[in-house]
């Protein structure tokens, strides 16, 4: 840009700035697809919430009787024990595997080397 | 409501007590092993379920073992770093690399047959049956063939052909 074409102040970056007009037409039927697509947005989030409180409903009917609490407790226990006997298991096969590779790089690091 | 979501923090609660009673001892019983055994013959003692007897064996005869290996190794690498000085200056096959090349392999099977005296001594010292697949463990992982890809019509069917067919 030259030097002689600088906007010097800010009142007259605005003045340019006001002067600036777009000239395009919007797309047809614009207003109506903006507000469609608010209606949907919040049709969505209302579904969503009306998911959980149906949820959080079911859950509040189950627990009403002991043996809907007995039946959930036992549910939970059985999902902590499930994912534990899991991890469990992965966590000694992690270390055999560990071990292994161990074992057989100090007896035999030549053929370990060899094998790769 | 707060009855309910009492009702689910106590299972969430529970679900977590007894994850942690798997999880937890497992964890320290592999920590315990690796600290008493050393994780190299962690191994053995686990998947071979040796008692502390036979254990001790098997630990001495791997601590009387692993010098000589040591020893072995020291002596191949040194031929191959001979080697690899010979091979920067040479176009071709000159009679000191030859003979550099038949030292290392001497060395590498002379190794190799203290190493597979070791494993025989270990699968003695151990009950009749584990002896058995622990010889068959080691014999796989050190002693199978490292050709086949290069000579797979030489190394016969494998089990995968076996499958596939």
């Amino acid at each position: 840009m030259e030097p002689g074409n600088r906007l010097n102040s800010d009142d007259e970056l605005s003045a340019v700035l006001n002067e600036w007009h777009v000239e395009t037409s919007l797309p047809p039927r614009f207003r109506e697809a903006v507000w469609r697509r608010i209606a949907a947005s919040k049709e969505a989030q209302s579904a969503w919430n009306r998911y959980w409180q149906s949820l959080f409903l079911r859950w509040e009917l189950l627990v009403l009787k002991p043996v809907g609490v007995a039946a959930c407790l036992a549910l939970f226990t059985a999902a902590g024990v499930g994912l534990g006997a899991w991890h469990a298991r992965e966590l000694t096969a992690g270390a055999q595997s560990t071990w292994q590779a161990a074992y057989f790089q100090s007896v035999s690091p030549s053929t370990v080397a060899l094998n790769r | 409501m707060k009855r309910s979501v009492l009702i689910l923090l106590l299972g969430v609660v529970l679900a977590g007590l007894a994850y942690g009673l798997l999880v937890g001892p497992r964890q320290m019983s592999i920590q315990e092993i690796e600290r008493t055994c050393g994780p190299e013959l962690a191994w053995i003692k686990t998947e071979f379920d040796l008692d502390d007897a036979t254990f001790g064996r098997v630990r001495g005869l791997y601590e009387a073992y692993l010098p000589l290996c040591e020893e072995y190794c020291r002596q191949i690498d040194e031929r191959h770093r001979e080697l690899a000085g010979l091979l920067e200056h040479s176009e071709a096959v000159t009679p000191e690399i030859a003979r550099l090349l038949h030292e290392a392999g001497e060395l590498r099977a002379r190794c190799q047959t203290e190493m597979l005296k070791h494993f025989l001594a270990v699968s003695r010292a151990m009950p009749p049956e584990q002896g058995r697949r622990f010889l068959a463990w080691v014999q796989q992982a050190t002693i199978a063939p490292v050709h086949d890809s290069m000579v797979a019509h030489v190394a016969g069917p494998t089990d995968d052909d076996h499958h596939s067919h």
